[in-house]
């Protein structure tokens, strides 16, 4: 069996459960339909 | 081993839904025309490509490999990943012959370089070869995605090799290269925030990066500290002739196509990109991101190796850097991190699917098969054979644990033996057909000799790869120069037209001279005016453009260099060790400078193609359907 980290997460919260997910989602959902947008009207 | 909760779950699915739809969607674009199906229609910006050849360098199996040789090795395990420095002047040198050549394969290039028998022979040898290597290198990442996934949840291993990538065909299928280069861009995204984060917050749990380096310290291994931690000229784990052997292979490589295993794929990226111009930068900041990354991977796995530097089975401490991922990161997050494994696996799966169907679609199927072929029925082709090389790389998965040691000493063959008529094919105008299919064969021959049966009967000790490597260079070469300079060397007319449409570096005088006298291309400058001219040239005419200049010297000495720089620096930094930071300000100041002096170059030469390429291109058309006289 592996033994465990003898650390925990440094990080927690709503901002890193929450906002964090949303806000690289939103952008790499963004970014693919500018692109697709730029590329069908070239 | 990871521990998800229903949100993870959540937006694992989220991530897997928007990677493949997002690349599903551009479906509308790829069914046009095989140039649309398998490059892009050559329309992309150089920073698509560059993401693209970030996500294809970056495989499955990368962290587990790469963190293996940190933890064995401390920080010059880093430069055990140092072969991606075959970019740094691959960018400046092989890519733009490339991108001129217009080829969409290597297989298709050699057929422009060489003539008659020998190049149709290469080019069959070639095609053949590439489609089982892209259909083995799928089985071998869809095998480790299969271990991944055991676990992750516990499954067989099958599952983990067959759900992915038939997931990835979906969108592969349907949307061709227009597809792998978006998700690869998507993917690109996910997997930087991934990568940068749990390194991050792997140093960061380590109690943070004087922790990290003070501890190690203190077990009395500082040395692991040190990428330059030499253990002698010859013996020892890490000789300095080892360290030179990998970097002549990968930097001198650059001015060569296929001394590295990454080139093929990168060559189709470099004939996707928009312009000349477009593709040197695509290819050189692929390749500097890629080498940033590991010293975001080396850095982290040091602070693993901080917290458990008992490990002493390897399997263990390869998952390393996947376990500060699933054990250091809070609900939410891991199933992000999981979609960015995802992410990677998807990247890998279908730019091999569709290389290899490229490779069987344009060199096999439509030079022999069907010439008349119709653009929707290439594009028809190109998904079938999508859909076989699927099936085949399941096959190759299954039966991997019995092959493995084999097929690495074939693909090591592949890069020692004819690491030197790689580099020939492209600088020497002597270099032929004959010479090159008669490099393959010795490195066949001799490989087998000097690695396996010479040593096994005791003739000649068994050597260290890296010394291994300069022997079968030698004996290769014992074989193939005396071959090429006893045949003739390929037509006048082929290397004429091959050298005004691609301008190779290195020795063609006599075919510049040719080309010269037959009008296609201005004669040289006299020596007075080049004695004129500033240090660095700001304003190109198109003859002077095309030319190799001292600007290209100086982009193709300093390039390595900052690349160097840029993996050594980001890795000192962020473990906060003396000169990190000017290192990193040196890679700045290097990169500007390479910009400053090439920039206004390589705009010159792209503007100057620009305006030939459409005739270029339907010249190819018509040779490839053999509609020109005399066939090939």
């Amino acid at each position: 069996m592996n033994q465990p980290l003898p650390v925990t997460s440094p990080l927690s919260g709503f901002f890193w459960t929450w906002v964090v997910p949303i806000l690289l989602f939103s952008i790499a959902a963004g970014a693919t339909w500018l692109l697709y947008k730029h590329f069908a009207s070239q | 081993m990871a521990h998800f909760t229903k949100l993870d779950i959540f937006w694992a699915v989220a991530f897997l839904l928007l990677m493949v739809g997002g690349a599903a969607f551009f479906y509308r674009l790829a069914r046009r025309s095989e140039s649309d199906f398998f490059l892009a229609g050559r329309g992309l910006p150089w920073w698509l490509p560059a993401a693209s050849v970030f996500s294809t360098h970056t495989a499955t199996d990368t962290p587990i490999w790469i963190t293996g040789v940190i933890y064995a090795n401390g920080l010059r395990g880093l430069w055990y990943t140092f072969f991606t420095s075959w970019t740094a002047i691959g960018a400046f040198v092989s890519a733009r012959i490339f991108r001129r050549s217009l080829a969409y394969t290597q297989a298709e290039w050699q057929t422009q370089r060489f003539g008659g028998l020998g190049a149709e022979m290469l080019r069959g040898w070639m095609a053949g070869w590439q489609v089982f290597m892209n259909m083995f290198i799928l089985g071998w990442v869809g095998i480790a995605m299969g271990k991944v996934c055991a676990l992750a949840f516990g499954w067989p291993v099958w599952m983990g090799l067959v759900i992915p990538s038939v997931i990835t065909a979906f969108y592969t299928l349907a949307a061709g290269y227009w597809g792998v280069v978006m998700g690869d861009f998507l993917q690109g995204i996910v997997a930087v925030f991934a990568i940068v984060l749990v390194s991050l917050v792997g140093i960061a749990a380590a109690g943070g990066p004087t922790e990290v380096t003070g501890r190690i310290i203190e077990m009395g291994q500082s040395w692991r500290l040190d990428a330059f931690a030499f253990t002698g000229w010859f013996g020892g784990d890490f000789p300095v002739v080892w360290w030179l052997t990998m970097l002549v292979i990968s930097i001198i490589g650059g001015f060569g196509m296929g001394t590295s295993i990454d080139w093929y794929v990168e060559a189709q990226r470099i004939q996707s990109a928009k312009t000349v111009r477009d593709a040197t930068y695509g290819l050189w900041a692929g390749g500097a991101v890629t080498l940033i990354r590991n010293g975001f991977w080396a850095a982290s796995i040091l602070a693993f190796f901080a917290m458990l530097p008992h490990i002493t089975d390897q399997a263990e401490y390869e998952l390393g850097w996947f376990r500060l991922g699933f054990e250091l990161l809070p609900a939410g997050l891991v199933g992000v991190f999981f979609g960015a494994l995802l992410a990677i696996h998807l990247s890998t799966i279908s730019s091999h699917l569709n290389l290899g169907a490229l490779y069987f679609t344009r060199d096999i199927y439509q030079r022999y098969l069907k010439p008349d072929a119709s653009e929707k029925r290439l594009v028809w082709m190109g998904r079938a054979a999508t859909f076989v090389l699927l099936i085949g790389s399941f096959f190759y998965g299954l039966m991997m644990q019995e092959i493995t040691k084999w097929l690495i000493f074939a693909l090591w063959l592949m890069m020692a033996g004819i690491w030197l008529p790689n580099i020939l094919q492209v600088v020497w105008w002597r270099f032929n057909a004959w010479g090159y299919l008669a490099g393959w064969m010795a490195n066949l021959g001799v490989s087998w000799l000097v690695v396996w049966i010479l040593p096994a009967f005791g003739v000649i000790p068994k050597l260290p790869d890296h010394l291994n490597f300069w022997l079968l260079m030698a004996l290769g070469a014992l074989i193939f120069i005396p071959v090429t300079l006893a045949t003739k060397p390929e037509n006048m007319t082929q290397l004429v037209r091959y050298y005004v449409m691609t301008r190779p570096l290195g020795w063609w005088g006599p075919v510049h001279a040719e080309a010269v006298r037959r009008g296609l291309i201005e004669l040289a400058e006299p020596a007075t005016a080049e004695a004129r001219r500033p240090l660095i040239r700001r304003h190109w005419t198109p003859e002077q453009a095309n030319s190799w200049t001292r600007e290209d010297w100086i982009a193709i000495v300093l390039s390595p260099v900052v690349m160097g720089l840029l993996m050594i620096g980001v890795t000192k930094l962020l473990l906060l060790q003396p000169g990190g930071g000017l290192m990193l300000a040196g890679a700045v100041a290097g990169t500007l400078t390479i910009y400053w002096v090439i920039d206004p170059k390589l705009r010159a030469v792209s503007a100057e193609y620009e305006a030939q390429q459409e005739q270029y291109v339907r010249d190819l058309e018509r040779k490839l359907r053999w509609q020109e006289e005399g066939g090939a």
